[in-house]
């Protein structure tokens, strides 16, 4: 263990003093890049390779602990058959892949989702999906297998049931023999639609607070027949059938787990770029980045992302997200539902019954699960959305959470200018207009379409 | 003139602030970016009762409740800390003496990309 000793009284003064010994070992080299002809690529300090150095490589996946099965391939196998299956659905046409289309950057290239009907966000990609701590816009999902189990029965979505979840693997054999030998057997009394009627599920988790309870049982159980069907149903019924929707979403993790994309060109650079010697780091001379990788452009826009633009402050690490969730400030078009964003996750997965802290979770042990366990209720996170990875962007236009831009550039403008205010909460203050240049636009769009990964491998891409 | 007076002026804060009434202990490699961990605390002469963390450039806090867990002899283990990114915070330790007079201790820390 390092100790930190801090001395109160002296600390500011010398923090004070070493920002300003910092700031000014840097004039130079930033006078010396900015003098250069537009059109070149910039040169590259020691500062800025190890900044680019924590962006790149992709680190291996983070265990998923709280199922078992995810790094199973027959799980994985499994997961496909089903991700790829339109009969999962109300009316047996939407699929997850449907909106999760690998030939649309496994999502749908729209504004907003359409399932059965039109769902009031975009739809994330599931490509790399697997690296976040938080599953959805709002993180209302602690796990992958817990979020697979929103779209599935959400009416707007692919508004399959519970019941139906179970009724169609027991008719389907191969299904039901590759559940079988993965989790055992189905439901003892799944082929009986007594007891595990067609259409029958819960209500899906309401977001909690104290001073909106929202509908009470009786509210919810009027609102929908499936609802009613699902109270009706024996509790030991409903308990295994929430364990056949658990086990698919599993699978579902276990296959999108392998959704993972090769290097892209960025990181192609970034390995390039020779050691650094001491005498070249004492030196502090800028040095040309490897040639023939990234074009002068997206050099320059990559240089004006980790410097300037401090794009970097919440798009780091190697996912070029931290994954928590951030203000932009972005106004409530007209006639757009209001949407609360991460407080209502919050208060979502807090209560999910299929959270990493119920029942149906693989790691029982309290002290291990930390994002539930120290998660703070927040008025902050009112209008807060996750920070998607940059990872892959140029493939899942459109943008943000609601889908309102249609190119990387709009983005780009959005950033240049802040316009409007948010509908609720407050603009994250870091924020500040950027006001680019066209070809500063220019540049931060090509290096953002090099974070265009090699494709996920063939044997996943399909059916 | 000018400058003695702001020399006496910053040595009479300087003794009169208390030294080091806190110690911190951070896991090895110092707080790491972006994930839950950790930490010890020393406190001088009082209990700690709250720890949370701060940028005050962004006007935002952290996205965690931490606990504390108190080790005996003035050492208290802060568990659930999340600095989610790089930039300057400020740490805040809650700190109630024992005649029950409370006070706030901010230590800045700079947390790097990488860390």
């Amino acid at each position: 263990m390092k100790a930190a000793r801090l001395i109160a009284a002296a600390t500011p003064a010398l923090v004070l003093s070493s920002l300003l010994l910092l700031d000014l070992a840097a004039a130079p080299q930033q006078a010396a890049a900015s003098s250069k002809q537009a059109g070149a690529a910039p040169q590259w300090s020691y500062q800025e390779v190890r900044l680019l150095r924590s962006l790149s490589p992709l680190p291996a996946l983070p265990p998923a602990p709280s199922n078992r099965f995810a790094d199973s391939a027959a799980a994985a196998r499994f997961g496909q058959a089903l991700f790829f299956d339109p009969a999962l659905s109300a009316n047996g046409e939407v699929a997850c892949a449907t909106c999760h289309d690998p030939e649309q950057g496994w999502s749908d290239a729209k504004p907003l989702a359409e399932g059965i009907r039109q769902v009031g966000r975009n739809t994330p990609t599931s490509l790399l999906a697997a690296y976040g701590r938080w599953q959805f816009w709002d993180g209302r999902a602690d796990s992958m297998w817990a979020q697979a189990r929103w779209p599935l029965e959400h009416p707007d979505e692919m508004g399959f049931t519970r019941s139906g979840l179970v009724r169609y693997l027991a008719r389907t054999p191969a299904l039901r023999a590759q559940y079988h030998a993965l989790f055992g057997p189905l439901p003892e009394g799944c082929d009986d639609p007594a007891r595990f009627p067609d259409a029958a599920r819960p209500p899906l988790p309401q977001a909690s607070d104290p001073f909106d309870p929202g509908p009470n049982l009786e509210q919810l159980t009027a609102s929908d027949p499936a609802h009613a069907r699902w109270f009706a149903m024996d509790e030991a019924d409903r308990n295994a059938a929430t364990q056949v929707v658990v086990h698919v979403g599993k699978a579902l993790e276990a296959y999108q787990r392998r959704l993972i994309t090769g290097p892209s060109p960025f990181d192609r650079f970034v390995a390039a770029f020779p050691q650094q010697t001491a005498e070249a780091i004492a030196a502090r001379a800028p040095s040309d980045g490897p040639a023939g990788i990234l074009g002068p452009a997206a050099q320059r826009g990559l240089k004006f992302f980790i410097g300037p633009g401090k794009c970097i402050n919440c798009h780091f690490g190697p996912m070029l997200s931290g994954g928590e969730f951030h203000n932009l400030g972005l106004a409530l078009p007209a006639g757009a539902a209001f949407d609360s964003g991460r407080v209502d996750g919050i208060r979502t997965v807090r209560v999910d019954p299929l959270n990493g802290r119920g029942v149906y979770s693989d790691a029982q042990d309290w002290d291990s699960n930390v994002k539930l366990r120290y998660l703070k209720y927040d008025q902050h996170t009112f209008g807060a959305y996750k920070t998607p990875s940059l990872r892959n962007v140029a493939r899942t236009a459109p943008y943000m959470h609601d889908g309102r831009f249609a190119s990387l550039e709009e983005v780009l403008e959005f950033y240049s200018k802040l316009p409007g205010q948010p509908p609720s909460g407050h603009r994250e203050e870091t924020l500040v207009p950027l006001d680019l240049s066209p070809a500063q636009i220019a540049d931060l769009s090509a290096f953002l379409r090099s974070l265009t990964g090699s494709p996920v491998a063939a044997e996943w891409r399909r059916p | 003139m000018h400058r003695f007076a702001l020399l006496l002026c910053l040595v009479t804060v300087a003794c009169a602030t208390p030294r080091a009434e806190l110690d911190i202990l951070f896991p090895p490699g110092g707080p790491p970016l972006n994930q839950h961990f950790t930490f010890e605390v020393t406190v001088d002469g009082a209990d700690l009762v709250g720890v949370d963390a701060g940028m005050p450039a962004h006007n935002h806090g952290i996205n965690t409740v931490p606990e504390i867990l108190p080790l005996g002899d003035g050492h208290w283990q802060v568990s659930g800390m999340l600095l989610h990114m790089p930039g300057a915070w400020e740490m805040y330790f809650d700190l109630r003496d024992a005649a029950g007079r409370s006070h706030r201790v901010v230590r800045p820390l700079q947390l790097e990309h990488g860390g």
